[in-house]
């Protein structure tokens, strides 16, 4: 085991700047191997020859009424099953994440389903090599301003 | 002299809170945990995503015993045997779940052993059967016990007395 791993929370703050998400809570879910976005009116296009797909999402738990429109290319498509047996076909992209004073790149799925709770899961392919998960603490990389109560 | 008293006994506090934050221990995010004094050894997912802590129940019955809701059920282990147990039911718990309706659970006491951490905790019951850990841990279990290194799988096994 690195001893550069930085420790955080089941529950973080990060920011995806290429998707216009400064804030966005996330769950740090080591029983999830891929991690993923909940969006809606997902639809790809193509932009110089680039696989592209645009989506929106609600960046904030509980508030339906904010919206950001993201755009972001897709690395991949993907059949995913979910914990009802239900297979989906999701789009997968790239794209950084700031986690604390770190930062690198994470793939993720785009999910409509709207029972999520957590409007983004990190999943252990985006956390391994570079982190570790105490169950017992949130937030520990900081809680934005402004961002206390939500 | 009652100042220096006061401040020795929370400089002492903030030195032990510091030495229990330091003694989390680092595991996988897959480990062998064994239900204690049941001879049983299974393989457990450490599911920080999870509140609580689940654990697969084949052929699951309720009884009745003196009065008390009990179940009754089989477990089949990771080397080809199949253990029976039988527990108090504490209560019910409902898991909500995507795109299906809520599922009612019960929800037994037992004593998990994960390293050399023994914990009793609530376990709700249900048919993993289609997944590849029996046993999922959840938070409630792990808390201020284990961080999880989502790179790393069996780095412990359980040694409890």
């Amino acid at each position: 085991m690195g001893k550069n791993l930085i420790t955080v929370g089941w529950r973080e703050w990060v920011a995806l700047p290429d998707l216009c998400l400064d804030h966005i809570k996330a769950k740090v879910d080591t029983g999830a191997r891929t991690s993923c976005l909940h969006a809606f009116e997902i639809d790809p296009y193509e932009e110089n020859g680039v696989e592209m797909v645009r989506f929106l999402m609600h960046p904030i738990q509980k508030r339906t009424d904010i919206v950001t429109e993201c755009f972001a290319s897709v690395v991949d498509k993907r059949i995913v099953s979910d914990s009802g047996g239900h297979k989906e076909q999701r789009y997968v992209i790239s794209t950084r994440m700031l986690l604390g004073t770190h930062n690198w790149d994470i793939e993720m799925t785009l999910t409509s389903r709207d029972e999520m709770m957590f409007r983004m899961l990190l999943g252990r392919t985006a956390m391994e090599k570079r982190m570790l998960v105490d169950p017992s603490a949130s937030y520990l990389t900081g809680i934005p301003e402004g961002y206390e109560d939500l | 002299m009652r100042l220096t008293y006061a401040m020795f006994y929370l400089l002492c506090s903030v030195v032990s809170y510091q030495a229990v934050a330091d003694s989390k221990a680092v595991i996988g995010w897959v480990e062998y945990a064994s239900l204690h004094n049941r001879n049983i050894s299974l393989k457990a997912k450490m599911d920080t995503g999870a509140d609580n802590t689940s654990l697969h129940a084949s052929n699951l019955k309720l009884i009745s015993k003196k009065g008390e809701d009990w179940v009754r059920f089989e477990l089949p282990d990771e080397v080809g045997g199949t253990h029976t147990i039988e527990q108090p039911v504490i209560r019910y718990t409902s898991i909500k779940r995507r795109g299906v309706s809520a599922q009612e659970r019960p929800v037994i006491l037992l004593k998990i052993c994960v390293s050399n951490q023994l914990r009793e905790v609530e376990v709700n019951l249900t048919d993993r059967s289609n997944y590849s850990y029996k046993l999922l841990i959840g938070r409630s279990y792990m808390e201020g016990l284990f961080l999880i290194d989502s790179a790393s799988m069996y780095t412990v096994s359980p040694d409890c007395k």
